[in-house]
């Protein structure tokens, strides 16, 4: 008996050493612009949206398991991988389109932030000025262990929506079978149509380019060893499953209250504002702090996933590890994407509604390109040896990427042409 | 010296014309002077030739200029398993710097085209990646506007390891004998970026010819510091195998009391020569120098040198050689106008440099001075301090005066 606790035992230690990389990503996955994408969902379609958040969560766990697996077993991140396969010309569009979707993303959770300061009566410069400011010592003052912390810490600050979402009283029998098969609404030709573009955007805020550069550059900073290979994968299903735990909850705060009562939204952030009358006003309030801290994390991983990629692809140091003088470019190229979005949000000459749709279009197009190679390296042998892809994982992501692309475009020209 | 970037996707043809095909990659021999062997060349009519490509001995090849030209009976062998391709195993991918003792990406690599063709080094910086865009040009002279000048960063050989070569595709020798067998050069080069203890070290497990050709190549500040690190008996040890001509310049930079404790320990041979040259005249270099020289720095383009020499040279009487210097304005190559002549007007200095001047020094006696003019073959030669400054040139024509003098 002892024994066989002492087995748990060590088999939990071993988890909680590999623990990090994937719950992290996973959980930024669900950034601002991913809580108001839930908020919109829930709003407009209801329960029936929850079938796509659990197709999401399978899509997810398998594409990021993959990344993973790649930088454990080769040592390398994605982007060093994509250079030395395929040389500097795809690496500098790789990168090039990278950057400006995770420009776009970090400028939408910006922007969040402005908002939902505003709805929580806070001065609106000095808390953007300040989250931005945070997140630069965060990065430049932490290292690799307490960084993690932190933001595994950040990460408690979503049971604000499970806390939402109770108070919003759903019929979860409702909310639980929807995961399974879409129903208990009437399904007109126009719902479908909103349907699939919602659930787009649900697809493209969960599983983003970015989402795949941080968890193999994220894994390859944590130096995980190859034995411990099944304890991460383990891991990174646990962060898939955790991330979409929480739209779930969002996607149920809205559905019960604003899709049962018909209330339009017109942007996600003002769901916090939304819900009040339904859920009261504590619930409303917890939902406006965990937009805020979702900026916080989206605006951390995503531009740490550029300036990840840039060492990647271009070979100059970069990690939490290394000091501020070593990694200059590192840091810089971090440093730089907060603040241009900063300028950007709080002068807006830029229309911040055409931003989101072109970033959420860049994103969905460079998806495709991204599961190429990774799926190209993740089933190549000379590169992962006996830890390569299986035929149904293969099969599966060559699935899940053409379906993706389809819908991408599908969503792309409906979008586009006002259809 | 040359970028792969330059000579990928060439196009090669043969003395007749004839067009085989471009340039996919460079075969070379990973040891520790890494020869390059075969080219790699990608037929563009394959149906003509039968292949989808060529890989031909470098020894096939005429000239090197807008194309590849090979001879017209060129042979096509097949590689051999010794035979490493540099876009498979160093092109993209990440070395161990073994001096920074970090790790980098190989961003292009550099090969040098004489005295035979082989790679010396990869470049590091962002000057290779704005060139294997092929956006070099345009980038630079964008960023001169806001006046950044970008330099490449080049690792040399012996300073690099290949991670996954290191990792057992090919089995590395012990480093100290890796180290070796690398040109002196490269190995002073090496050792001026280690601490002297490292240097004394290593010194030790070589053999005393090589240790001595390595010494002979560090800078002179740096020789100063090894000696004295060294104890008398390991200094004349290397002495007595130095060349007598440098022997006495290093001497002549100890004081009297430490140069005499380590001629007693010289072998009687060299001691006698050496004392020979100490004791001949006096006359310090100082008198003869003059400062009728030029320097342009290791970036400038060739264009740059044109207006240098307008701009500055028109009162000389005389000029031969052009000296280069890196921001520290110390010495690090040579040039001669006839090399210069032969250059396109926006080659950088650099690429056609020599890159180990000989000097001399304001303690070297005028007869050792006259003695290296003659056996280089050179005009002028320039005198450093220690800093590897120039602190001015000694002309052939004015040791010629001091020879005529002498003798009447």
């Amino acid at each position: 008996m002892k024994h066989i606790f002492s087995g748990i035992k060590s088999r939990l230690f071993l988890f909680l050493a590999v623990f990090g990389p994937a719950t992290i990503t996973a959980m930024a996955d669900n950034d601002a612009s991913g809580v108001a994408t839930y908020s919109i969902a829930g709003a407009k379609l209801g329960y029936p949206i929850l079938f796509i958040l659990f197709i999401t969560t399978i899509l997810l766990a398998v594409t990021q398991e993959m990344g993973m697996r790649l930088a454990v077993v080769t040592r390398k991140g994605l982007g060093d991988l994509i250079r030395e396969q395929f040389g500097i010309k795809t690496s500098f569009f790789i990168f090039l389109s990278l950057l400006v979707a995770n420009m776009g993303t970090i400028i939408v959770d910006v922007a969040a932030i402005k908002t939902t300061s505003s709805m929580l009566h806070l001065p609106i410069i000095p808390s953007i000025v300040f989250i931005l400011a945070l997140s630069i010592l965060f990065i430049i003052k932490g290292n690799y262990k307490t960084n993690q912390n932190i933001m595994l810490v950040s990460c408690l600050f979503y049971f604000a929506y499970i806390f939402s979402a109770i108070k919003s009283n759903p019929n979860w029998g409702d909310a639980a079978s929807n995961l399974l098969v879409p129903h208990g609404v009437s399904f007109t030709p126009s719902y479908w149509k909103d349907y699939i573009v919602i659930g787009m955007g649900v697809l493209g805020t969960t599983i983003t380019p970015w989402g795949q550069f941080f968890i193999s550059s994220f894994s390859y900073d944590k130096k995980i060893d190859l034995k411990k290979l099944k304890y991460s994968q383990f891991e990174t299903y646990w962060g898939a499953f955790l991330t979409n735990f929480f739209s779930f909850f969002m996607v149920v705060a809205t559905a019960a209250t604003l899709y049962f009562h018909a209330i339009p939204l017109v942007s996600g952030e003002q769901a916090a504002l939304a819900i009040k009358p339904f859920a009261g006003d504590l619930a409303g309030t917890l939902f406006a702090v965990g937009i805020l801290n979702a900026g916080f994390m989206g605006i951390v991983t995503v531009s740490l996933s550029t300036a990840y990629a840039f060492s990647e692809f271009f070979g100059l140091s970069g990690s939490l590890d290394a000091s501020f003088q070593k990694s200059k470019v590192f840091y810089a190229i971090f440093i730089f994407q907060l603040v241009v979005a900063g300028i950007i949000v709080l002068f807006p000459f830029i229309s911040l509604f055409k931003l989101v749709i072109a970033t959420q279009a860049l994103n969905a197009m460079t998806l495709p390109f991204i599961f190429y190679y990774l799926i190209k390296l993740t089933s190549n042998k000379k590169v992962m040896g006996e830890h390569r892809n299986s035929a149904f994982q293969t099969y599966f992501a060559i699935g899940s990427t053409i379906l993706i692309l389809f819908a991408s475009i599908y969503t792309l020209i409906i979008t586009l042409f006002n259809l | 010296m040359l970028y792969f970037s330059e000579l990928l996707n060439k196009k090669v043809i043969t003395e007749k014309q004839q067009e085989l095909g471009t340039l996919t990659d460079v075969l070379f021999l990973y040891e520790e002077e890494p020869k390059v062997v075969k080219i790699v060349v990608k037929t563009s009519h394959p149906s003509h030739l039968n292949v989808p490509s060529l890989t031909i001995p470098i020894t096939n090849l005429v000239k090197l200029n807008t194309h590849i030209i090979v001879h017209e009976d060129y042979e096509s062998l097949p590689p051999i398993e010794q035979e490493m391709s540099v876009s498979e195993y160093l092109l993209d991918k990440q070395i161990i710097d073994l001096v920074g003792n970090e790790m980098l990406r190989v961003n292009d690599v550099v090969i040098q085209d004489s005295p035979y063709y082989y790679i010396s080094g990869v470049e590091i910086g962002a000057l290779g990646i704005l060139r294997r865009l092929g956006v070099e040009k345009q980038f630079t002279k964008a960023l001169q506007f806001i006046n950044i000048n970008l330099s490449p960063q080049l690792l040399s050989w012996g300073d690099i390891q290949n991670i996954e070569l290191g990792q057992g595709v090919i089995q590395l020798k012990q480093r100290e004998e890796k180290i070796s067998k690398l040109h002196a050069e490269d190995l002073a080069n090496y050792l001026e970026k280690t601490n002297i203890k490292n240097a004394a070290k290593l010194l030790k497990v070589l053999d005393k010819k090589k240790s001595a050709d390595i010494i002979e190549n560090l800078n002179i500040t740096y020789q100063d510091e090894l000696f004295h690190a060294l104890k008398p008996d390991r200094a004349a040890s290397f002495i007595d195998v130095m060349e007598p001509d440098d022997a006495v310049d290093i001497l002549l930079t100890f004081s009297q009391e430490k140069r005499n404790d380590i001629l007693e320990l010289v072998t009687p041979r060299q001691q006698k020569k050496l004392k020979h040259l100490l004791g001949l005249s006096k006359t310090p270099v100082g008198h003869a120098l003059t400062s009728e020289f030029v320097t342009v720095l290791s970036d400038a383009t060739v264009q740059d040198v044109f207006k240098t020499l307008r701009d500055e040279t028109n009162e000389f009487s005389r000029l031969s050689t052009l000296y280069v210097v890196n921001e520290k304005q110390q010495l690090v190559g040579v040039f001669n106008l006839h090399e210069l002549i032969l250059q396109k007007p926006d080659t950088p200095v650099y690429k056609f440099m020599i890159q180990d001047p000989i000097v001399i020094h304001l303690t070297t006696p005028i007869e050792i001075v006259i003695n290296k003019l003659f056996k280089y073959k050179l005009a002028a030669l320039p005198v450093l301090d220690k800093n590897k400054e120039i602190l001015g040139i000694v002309t052939m024509d004015d040791m010629g005066d001091f020879v005529l003098k002498k003798n009447t």
